[in-house]
């Protein structure tokens, strides 16, 4: 280790501020997963029959199923009976009807993570929708979104207000059966947020989601719903953060894109979830399924992601290019220190002609991290004069972590044209000693070196989030070189 | 302002400085010269603290203080610039952005507030003209992809806005076509203060046609060999090294 | 799933008792590691794009035949290997200084020491087969500072159906110098099935120059393994020309073991009709300044399947390496398939690493300009397509092959009519 690896090592030294906890009176299921749990959580959201059948059938397919290994992590076995599937501050009646109604303790928690629910405080040109354990507990601007013929609201909302939206579109991009964390989120969803787009509406304003986990020993298994109708718009946010614990918490998430004819969805993560401690206690999983369908022609989905939290991660936001002339995107910036371990990546799937894929991925690896890219861009027969560029590079600070890029590419097209390029570094000696001898300290000058190395994928998050991404990945950083 | 003690070395176990003497005042500029292996790329990583280097022996004095126990960045903060031989690429950090952070700690330093942002970049931009780069220059991550001259003029116009009390310049000169010496040479002039000095460590006597130095050292085998004014450059110039009866052994420059 | 070792093949092998004791045991006990194991499926991560092509191994039987001999470079030592086993005395009346030749059979149990650690490595369901079941096996030697200047040419034959298990040990000592070329004739008959293994151990500053040439065929399959151990400053360079069969698959393992090695991986693979070949390398970096480059091109034809899967790992200590991987695939038809899997594994900081994999077809600007200086269409295409593979057979250090492997390919990329 030279010399200025070891200050830099010296500067880095943080706490997760999001770590604290709310004292809450919470109503929270006990630890269990059976059927007669499913019926209980169905019935507390009041779900109509149907949705309750969805569920259990759910339920069956998972139960087939084996946890997946093929990851490049590693973490004891996961026991499903340990974990509690509902938990929801307590309140008087089915729910807060307006902001007075809910409990200013959970005003004040989202207020300490920045995200002011109150009128008067709220983030300018963003509706948020505030997702508290396994309720959601307010949105806001819903009015200007409801005059621009926009839907946003709670899922659990939906299944009750557009079931015809609901039947039509869950499950239809990601299946109950397409993997094992994607089969236990669809029978034990609890709640996320529903987005309906109509047509030729560019929605006012930038949408977002605020997840928190606060309750212990409890999952959160949202599930996300984004229909973007014919020449449509929409940017999509969410953010992530849970209080620290000694023990790991799961968190299984479903979000599903579908996008018409040139409709554009942009979905954006801001992952900060809690990381664990230095030594690799506690922490969330992250163990998340996130599928865009780009139906319509010329349609769009683009997947930003900002990843520096969670134990482990695994997620792969993907796009099925169905469309002709349809483009699927992702931006990624993923960050561990520390214990942390990250396999994440996409899929981009071509199967209409003339589909256009770009994945720009950056994977940094600092203390004795892990972390992976894991791709795959699979080029169907049908997707004439289709093309994918990837570029996956590694950036390495210190001598105890490790970075790997397992990119597979499937081409069955002679006409489609896939590039991939991959390349890994570290932050050298002699960048910091030229730093350092204009006067920036080794601090500076790593944190620098790492904005410039992840500015291709900031400049593509809302502006207001790219300055929190930098910000973010500073905090991170702390105490990760040497 | 700078006085430098029977200085001894050494790279990866190899003594390459063997009790080295210089002193150096305000307002004067000198140039060291040396066949190649003698330990002048050694001298200028030393001063700036180049931690690759060790130093076993002798002593730095920079304004009264002990440079050798100065950070890196302490020793740049105080007044000290390293042009350097073979900058180093940094993509994706732009010339602005490093520059300004730069400039920023220095000011901090010296308990002066942070560079107006609209200053900054009238100088930047005044700057990068000086040195006959384009403007776009500043945009463009430090050094990524520059030609070996454009790097040097580069590193010219960093120290152009740093304004250092000593500037070294490790062969600055080496590989560059006339027009770009004649850049550099105009740089270092215009830099040239009573209140600032400039030591040049090169191989090739044509700079110092451009920049005319107070004093001109002989660098061999770890140590100065001979001291003079600028007729010294000339006289080795005509009777090249062999008359000090040394060789240019290219190989173990480090 | 089917266990290894339920396999007709394997239960009816019988153990050459002419072997030294040493081998015996360490057969036994890859026929005891055949039982964990099953037959690859989709599944399997290292056969998910080939297995559907390994055919049905239950039907595989025994095979044993004689030899016949072709000749293809001149000034060249060969040495033929088939199912019946090593001929001995044709090993002895080779004489060249500093080149010992001997069968399995030949050894003394201290002899075989190397053989047995190096079976460590092993690996993956057809390896563990051919250990399990080879009948003998070729040691080749090369003495301290010995340069041998003529080509090792190890012909493999396999006249019917059945499988063989070709078994290869070669060993350079110090400083010394090499050229091997593997040569594989199987008879292009269902059922035909050649499982072959060849280890080098390249010792300090040595170089090993490695060829292979894969037969082309449409009923035969064939698995091969190379796996080179290299010691401080040794050198292996290896080309290989990899032409389709019902499957096809070499899986070469470099291990980078001790300082200041070098190694340069170079295939062509050109597939036709319903051929396939997959191709998994691996360059492991073990110990610190080591180099290795490795460029493969692929191309793949009417309803032939490419499967590249190539990866550096860069171990802990491994600093200062630098390692290149570039994988270029043409796609000359709809119905062709090509999946590559390009895997950078990093432990280490101080390293820099890249690879690129591209899957495309001809670049139109290139055919354009061709066709601009009088060529037709088919022409340009028919010259670019074959210039893309053969500036990695230019590199081919043995002119008279290089030559022969140029004038197939140039036969099999000729455009229909």
């Amino acid at each position: 280790m030279s010399e200025s690896d070891k200050e830099v090592k010296e500067l880095i030294k943080r706490e997760y501020e999001h770590g604290f906890v709310t004292e809450i009176e919470s109503e929270t299921f006990e630890p269990g997963l059976n059927e007669d749990v499913i019926r209980r959580l169905s019935a507390k959201k009041n779900e109509p029959e149907w949705m309750l059948e969805w569920r259990l059938q759910a339920y069956k397919v998972w139960q087939e199923m084996e946890d997946p290994e093929w990851a490049h992590v590693n973490f004891p076995k996961i026991d499903y009976n340990d974990i509690a599937y509902y938990s929801a501050p307590k309140s008087k009646d089915d729910g807060p009807k307006s902001l007075d109604e809910v409990d200013p303790e959970l005003l004040k928690t989202y207020e300490k993570l920045g995200i002011p629910l109150h009128e008067r405080a709220r983030l300018a040109g963003v509706a948020v929708d505030a997702v508290f354990d396994s309720v959601s507990v307010t949105t806001t601007f819903k009015d200007k979104l409801t005059e621009a013929g926009v839907i946003f609201c709670p899922i659990s909302e939906a299944v009750h207000k557009h079931p015809e939206l609901i039947k039509k579109y869950l499950g239809s991009v990601v299946p109950q059966k397409d993997n094992y964390y994607a089969a236990l989120n669809s029978a034990v969803f609890s709640d996320g947020s529903f987005v309906y787009i109509p047509k030729g509406v560019r929605c006012p304003l930038e949408l977002s989601t605020y997840f928190r986990i606060n309750e212990a020993k409890t999952g959160q298994f949202e599930r996300t719903l984004i229909i973007a109708e014919e020449r449509s718009h929409v940017s999509y946010l969410e953010g992530c953060t849970a209080p620290m614990r000694d023990e790991n918490q799961l968190h299984a998430a479903v979000v599903e894109l579908v996008a018409m004819d040139d409709a554009e969805i942009k979905y954006s993560t801001v992952q900060n979830w809690y990381p664990g401690d230095e030594e690799g206690r506690g922490g969330i999983y992250n163990f998340v399924t996130k599928r865009g369908a780009c139906i319509g022609k010329n349609s769009k989905i683009s997947w930003t992601q900002v990843e520096t939290g969670s134990a482990i991660t695994w997620k792969y936001p993907s796009c099925v290019l169905r469309g002709e002339g349809s483009v699927g995107e992702f931006y990624s910036v993923a960050l561990t220190n520390n214990a942390q371990q990250a396999d994440t990546g996409t899929k981009m799937i071509h199967i209409g002609k003339n589909t256009k894929s770009t994945i720009i991925s950056k994977g940094i690896s600092a203390g004795k991290s892990d972390s992976s890219y894991r791709g795959l861009v699979k080029i169907a027969p049908t997707a004439e004069s289709s093309r994918n560029y990837t570029q996956c590079d590694s950036l390495l600070i210190g001598d105890k972590c490790g970075a790997h890029t397992f990119p597979y590419i499937e081409n069955k097209n002679k006409s489609a044209i896939v590039e991939h390029e991959a390349t890994t570094s570290k932050v050298s000696d002699d960048q910091l000693f030229l730093c350092q001898q204009r006067g920036i300290d080794a601090e500076q000058a790593v944190s620098m070196i790492v904005n410039g190395f992840c500015k291709e994928v900031f400049k593509e998050l809302p502006m207001e989030f790219a300055v929190e991404a930098t910000k973010l990945l500073e905090v991170s950083l702390e105490g990760s070189v040497g | 302002m700078l006085d430098i003690k029977d200085l001894q070395a050494s790279v990866e176990e190899k003594q390459i400085l063997k009790g080295l003497n210089l002193e150096v005042k305000l307002g004067e500029v000198h140039a060291i010269m040396g066949p190649n292996g003698s330990g002048k790329s050694t001298l200028s990583q030393v001063l700036a603290g180049n931690q690759a280097y060790e130093v076993n022996g002798g002593t730095v004095t920079f304004n009264g203080q002990d440079l050798l126990d100065m950070s890196i960045e302490d020793r740049a903060r105080e007044g000290v610039f390293l042009a350097f031989q073979y900058p180093v690429e940094i993509p994706g950090v732009s010339n602005l952005q490093f520059l300004r952070t730069a400039i920023n700690n220095i000011r901090q330093h010296r308990g002066e507030g942070e560079i107006n942002a609209a200053e900054f970049m009238k100088q930047a931009k005044a700057k990068i003209q000086q040195v006959n780069l384009d403007p776009s220059f500043l945009k463009r991550g430090v050094n990524e992809g520059f030609s070996g001259g454009e790097k040097k003029r580069n590193e010219i116009m960093q120290m152009l806005m740093l304004e250092p009390s000593l500037a070294i310049l490790d062969e600055t000169d080496s590989g560059l076509d006339i027009d770009a010496l004649r850049v550099v040479a105009d740089g270092v002039n215009a830099l040239r203060s009573p209140d600032r000095a400039v030591v040049m460590v090169t191989h090739y006597q044509r700079l110092l046609d451009y920049i005319v130095p107070d004093y001109v050292h002989v660098l061999a085998g770890g140590k100065i060999i001979k001291s003079g004014g600028k007729e010294l450059a000339l006289e080795l110039e005509e009777k090249g090294y062999g008359w000090l009866g040394l060789e240019d052994n290219a190989e173990s420059e480090a | 799933m089917t266990q290894l070792s339920s396999l007709a093949v394997v239960e009816a092998h019988q153990l050459n008792s002419a072997l030294p004791s040493q081998i015996q045991t360490l057969q036994k006990n890859a026929q005891e590691k055949l039982s964990t194991l099953v037959v690859p499926t989709r599944k399997t991560e290292h056969w998910k794009y080939s297995a559907k092509r390994l055919g049905d191994l239950s039907l595989l039987s025994n095979n044993s035949e004689t030899v016949s001999t072709t000749a293809f470079v001149e000034n060249a030592i060969y040495i033929d290997i088939s199912a019946a086993g090593i001929d001995a005395a044709a090993l002895s009346e080779i004489e060249e200084s500093g080149l010992t030749l001997q069968a399995f059979t030949q050894l003394s149990d201290e002899d075989c020491s190397a053989i047995i650690e190096l079976a460590e490595y092993e690996r993956g369901e057809l390896e563990q087969i051919n250990t399990a079941l080879f009948n003998d096996g070729l040691v080749i030697r090369i003495a301290k500072n010995a340069v041998i200047e003529c080509p090792i040419i190890l012909n493999f034959v396999q006249d019917e159906a059945g499988l063989t298990t070709p078994r290869v040990y070669i060993e350079l000592e110090q400083s010394a110098q090499a050229t091997v070329i593997e040569n594989y004739a199987i008879a292009d008959v269902d059922g035909a099935f050649c499982s072959s293994q060849t280890t080098a151990l390249i010792g300090d500053n040595a170089k090993l120059t490695y060829l292979r040439q894969n037969p082309l065929g449409s009923a035969f399959r064939i698995g091969g393994t190379t796996r080179a151990i290299l010691k401080r400053d040794a050198n292996f360079e290896s080309h290989i020309l990899c032409l389709g069969s019902a499957m096809a698959r070499h899986d070469l393992h470099v291990l980078m073991t001790e300082k200041g090695s070098h190694c340069e991986l170079n295939g062509v693979v050109v597939t036709k009709e319903k051929q396939h070949y997959d191709n998994h390398t691996e360059i492991e970096h073990i110990a610190s300044n080591c180099t290795s480059e490795e460029n493969y091109r692929c191309i793949a034809d009417d309803n032939s399947h490419i499967v590249f899967n190539g990866r550096i790992y860069i171990h802990k200590d491994a600093q200062k390496t630098l390692g290149e991987m570039n994988n270029r695939n043409l796609l000359l038809s709809n119905s062709a398939e090509i999946d590559t899997k390009p895997e950078l594994e990093i432990y280490a900081d101080d390293v820099k690493c890249a690879h690129g994999a591209t899957i495309g077809q001809l670049d139109e600007k290139e055919v354009y300009y061709l066709k601009t200086r009088g060529l037709s269409d088919e022409q340009a295409r028919q010259m670019l397509t074959l210039g893309f593979v053969l500036e990695l057979v230019r590199a081919v250090p043995i002119a008279s092959l290089a030559e022969q492997w140029e004038q197939t390919l140039s036969e099999l990329l000729s455009f229909k009519d």
